[in-house]
């Protein structure tokens, strides 16, 4: 029987609804806790699981760990980009794939920030550049001066870069899309019932970071529906499912898929990749993203 | 009994006042009693510097 584990620290709602899935879909999942495995970056330096499902809350942890699990020929369902790069690099891959997103601007100090807000005016959103950091809606000068200047002084070099982005929109539908297929929404604050265009965006946005399993976040603003943000790990406890499939067992089922097409995948294609060269691949195709 | 607002797990409560942190048994997150006549829990909040967030 296949192995799955659930990389996480701590086994929640999500997570229950997951483990619960993957046994019903006749897998052996457990949680894969980053902290308690020192991991050998050797291929069968130690026993792994078939497959590895992204639902880590320390993304740094998790994103290494996803790296390196990859690297040593593990299977690993997560969110792509969103889930190994930070905000900047979504954020670069979205645009240059042509996908509708905000007005965008990358900011390396408070000053630079000000100025851009000035010229967006008020309100719009500051993101920050790590990954999982809480979007920060400014609504005026007087507050945009506190929270740059505070990040900027007490922060370390990462809290002084800021994405910015024109607007602080009050409609966003988070959709959870799975193996490419929009799976599941949550009510925008409105309430106003998921677009069928925001499906596609949410879709499409999915394929350009590489994603199997996502949050994308899409927003209505001035100039219609643009792709807001990507989260990596989504909640889905009060998901709306979109069709049949829950997301847990959506997930599930995208797992067994991925390990039915490994175990059928010919041997030849087998061969393990060395952790340098795949490093070297990621830092070449973030190189081409950010600069694109 | 109340729930655990991270991992749904029934936790009994006993013995605790407003504002004492307690760890969920189940999923291991950190609690504050929010109240304890009716029973509430909240995810404690996390230390350290919210840079503004």
């Amino acid at each position: 029987m296949a192995t799955v584990g659930v990389v996480c620290e701590r086994v929640r709602v999500e997570e229950k609804q997951l483990l619960a899935a993957l046994i019903d879909a006749g897998l052996r999942p457990a949680p894969f806790p980053p902290g308690a495995l020192p991991l050998a970056l050797t291929p069968g330096g130690q026993a792994l699981p078939h497959l590895l499902i992204d639902r880590g809350q320390n993304r740094v942890a998790a994103a290494a760990i996803l790296t390196a699990c990859r690297a040593i020929g593990t299977i690993t369902l997560d969110a792509g980009l969103a889930a190994r790069g930070d905000r900047l690099a979504v954020a670069a891959a979205l645009a240059a794939a042509g996908l509708p997103r905000p007005e965008t601007r990358l900011t390396c100090s408070a000053t630079a920030a000000l100025d851009t807000l000035g010229r967006f005016g008020y309100p719009a959103t500051v993101l920050p550049v790590t990954a999982g950091g809480e979007p920060i809606a400014i609504l005026d000068l007087d507050t945009a001066e506190a929270v740059l200047e505070h990040r900027e002084v007490l922060g370390t070099s990462h809290e002084a870069l800021s994405l910015i982005q024109a607007g602080a929109p009050a409609t966003r539908w988070p959709v959870i899309v799975v193996g490419g297929v929009a799976v599941a929404t949550m009510s925008g604050a409105t309430g106003e019932p998921l677009p069928a265009l925001a499906r596609e965006l949410a879709e499409a946005a999915t394929v350009t970071l590489g994603a199997a399993i996502v949050a994308i976040e899409i927003a209505r603003v001035d100039a219609g529906l643009v792709v807001w943000d990507a989260a990596a790990v989504p909640e889905f406890r009060q998901a709306t499912a979109i069709g049949s499939h829950s997301v847990a067992t959506a997930v599930a089922e995208l797992a067994q898929a991925r390990l039915t097409a490994e175990q059928t995948r010919p041997a030849s294609e087998h061969e393990l990749i060395p952790l340098t060269t795949t490093h070297r691949r990621e830092a070449v195709t973030h190189g081409v993203v950010l600069t694109a | 009994m109340v729930a655990c607002p991270e991992c749904a797990a029934e936790i009994e409560l006993s013995n605790v006042e407003q504002g004492e942190i307690i760890t969920c048994p189940e999923c291991g997150v950190e609690l504050e009693v929010l109240s304890v006549n009716p029973p509430t829990l909240g995810l404690a909040p996390a230390e350290g510097e919210d840079w503004g967030e």
